[in-house]
């Protein structure tokens, strides 16, 4: 995955090179604005992250232009967070619009969100082992040979946390934010309920006690 | 003007005019003249007069009556000149003259002062636009090293930008033309994407977030609405309890409005206070003790809310907590956008 970004701020673009390539994606960075519509069409990533104030180029003119050519999702990146703005940078053709200064987790899934839309789902992992059992993401339930139990939102978006750092401790504070960038507003007592249900319904097919506790650093699955 | 006050300031007049006639009067019967010219002459003397006060009464009515009739419907008392036209009595045409050089000095002036804040409007928007770049910068450094700090850095630079926002939104909300677009948008997604922008405080704050009935649609501007929630959501972070904290958002439907209602578990406010939270400038007691507080957020919430034509208000209890409420209205308006 590759992508472009543009930015006449020489520090911030930089930044934001380390950050996505810190993330497992290639990175473009295109400095000459004149010719900014060619020099994206050369470049050819997956995705554009566009500022709409260049020197020597208007970022809503660079989109529009681009439209006509690429089919390459644009993200708009703007300090100029109007409703008009984003109304003109969608009709331009834009994906996605994001306020300066943004969150950089908040802007990687938007990336992310826009990356799977154009692509269809193709590269999602939809199924995610567990050791001896499986996670669906999909269809959110976990199974194991025959058995199946369904997850709630959270018991799956928990259970996805711990299967992604299998084998390390998650501690509660990671899982929190983890659930709230997913939009699920949970507290502490909350989770602590979220994770007594989960490990019953793992249970019921027969996995008990995979997750472990460790007193004052987080959960594991094992 | 009416009569009895233009006779009342001619009084003089009729005194010197009765005066003269007397005299003549007097000599006429001194000198023996017969007493038909005697009344020939009183007579015209004094209808001569009635016929010049007459007019000039009447010339004058016209033109003051004008004045007044403007004065008492004009929105806008200053531009009585340009309505005005030259009367042909000398008083009035020096008046008039008076009046629209005035009023050219006083164009002038406003245009000056006008110039002035839209220029100070626009170097505000320019500024809050210049300032986020460096605070964008920053939080991708401080995301791309992550040491002790960064936590705690980053949540300054939040402070920063809220503040900056804020700024922002003070010099849109005082500027008379209209800078915002009132679209369809859902009240869920806006909602989350505030409650997520606050991720920090709240689950540091241990806020309970309970949202429900939020999946409804209004006509706002979405930039300006999240600031306003923001606004709300940071007071309920503020003045949260430290055992309890927790929020309820939720809206309600009504055949011709949404409510958008925000409830919190906080310290409340204090029932004097609580007509006066949306007031320029106003800390109450809570901002005064313990917390600090300027006095602009929920003022500029209302002065928004007001220029896109929502209801804003609030009820509270002290101790128990308060809960604000948005009005959207749904009328046969708004129904064009659809």
């Amino acid at each position: 995955m590759k992508v472009l970004l543009t930015e006449d701020d020489d520090k911030l673009r930089t930044e934001l090179a380390l950050f996505f390539k810190m993330h497992g994606y290639d990175t473009g960075e295109i400095t000459d604005y004149k010719n900014a519509v060619e020099e994206i069409c050369r470049a050819g990533g997956d995705i554009l992250l566009l500022d709409l104030s260049l020197p020597d180029a208007d970022g809503k003119y660079i989109c529009k232009e681009l439209r006509k050519r690429l089919a390459i999702p644009i993200v708009i990146i703007t300090s100029q967070n109007t409703e008009m703005n984003e109304l003109l940078c969608l009709n331009y053709g834009a994906d996605d619009f994001i306020a300066k200064p943004f969150n950089p987790q908040i802007l990687l899934a938007h990336v992310e969100a826009v990356l799977k839309r154009s692509q269809g789902s193709l590269q999602e992992t939809e199924e995610i082992s567990c050791g001896d059992f499986i996670l669906d993401i999909s269809r959110s339930v976990a199974k194991a040979g025959e058995q199946e139990a369904d997850l709630t939102k959270n018991e799956s978006r928990i259970l996805y946390c711990l299967a992604k750092n299998r084998g390390k401790i998650v501690s509660r504070d990671v899982i929190i934010n983890d659930l709230w960038d997913s939009e699920l507003f949970v507290d502490d007592n909350t989770l602590t309920v979220n994770i007594t249900r989960l490990r019953a319904k793992l249970e019921s097919i027969g996995r008990k006690g995979v997750i472990h506790t460790k007193r004052g650093q987080g959960y594991l699955l094992e | 003007m009416n009569l009895r006050e233009y006779i009342k300031e001619r009084w003089l007049q009729f005194i010197m005019l009765l005066a003269v006639l007397t005299v003549v009067i007097l000599f006429g019967v001194l000198v023996m003249i017969p007493n038909f010219y005697l009344l020939l002459v009183g007579v015209s003397f004094v209808s001569i007069w009635f016929a010049v006060w007459c007019t000039d009464y009447m010339r004058k009515r016209r033109f003051y009556r004008t004045v007044e009739n403007h004065l008492a419907h004009l929105d806008q008392k200053y531009l009585l000149p340009e309505l005005l036209e030259c009367p042909g009595f000398l008083e009035g045409k020096f008046m008039y003259e008076t009046l629209q050089e005035m009023a050219e000095s006083m164009n002038w002036r406003v245009g000056e002062y006008r110039r002035k804040s839209d220029e100070y409007k626009e170097y505000i928007e320019l500024w809050v636009h210049e300032v986020k770049l460096p605070i964008a910068t920053g939080k991708m450094i401080l995301e791309n090293n992550r040491d002790s700090c960064s936590e705690s850095l980053s949540e300054e630079l939040d402070k920063i930008d809220d503040f900056a926002e804020q700024a922002l939104f003070y010099a849109r909300s005082n500027y008379v033309e209209k800078d915002y677009i009132l679209k369809k948008l859902n009240l869920e997604e806006l909602a989350r994407e505030v409650i997520r922008k606050n991720k920090k405080a709240l689950i540091g704050g241990k806020f309970s977030i309970a949202l429900h009935d939020l999946n409804v649609c209004v006509y706002s501007d979405s930039k300006w609405l999240a600031f306003i929630l923001n606004q709300i959501l940071a007071n309920s972070i503020k003045y949260r309890k430290e055992d309890s904290a927790g929020i309820e958002w939720y809206a309600a439907a009504e055949k011709e409005k949404v409510i958008l209602c925000m409830k919190d578990k906080g310290i409340g406010i204090p029932v004097m206070d609580a007509g006066r939270v949306f007031d320029k400038g106003f800390t109450g007691s809570n901002g005064r003790f313990g917390k600090k507080s300027t006095g602009i957020g929920l003022y500029l919430c209302r002065k928004l809310c007001e220029k896109m034509g929502h209801k804003i208000y609030l009820t509270s209890r002290e101790g128990e907590g308060c809960e604000v409420f948005i009005e959207f209205p749904k009328g046969s308006m708004t129904g064009f956008l659809e």
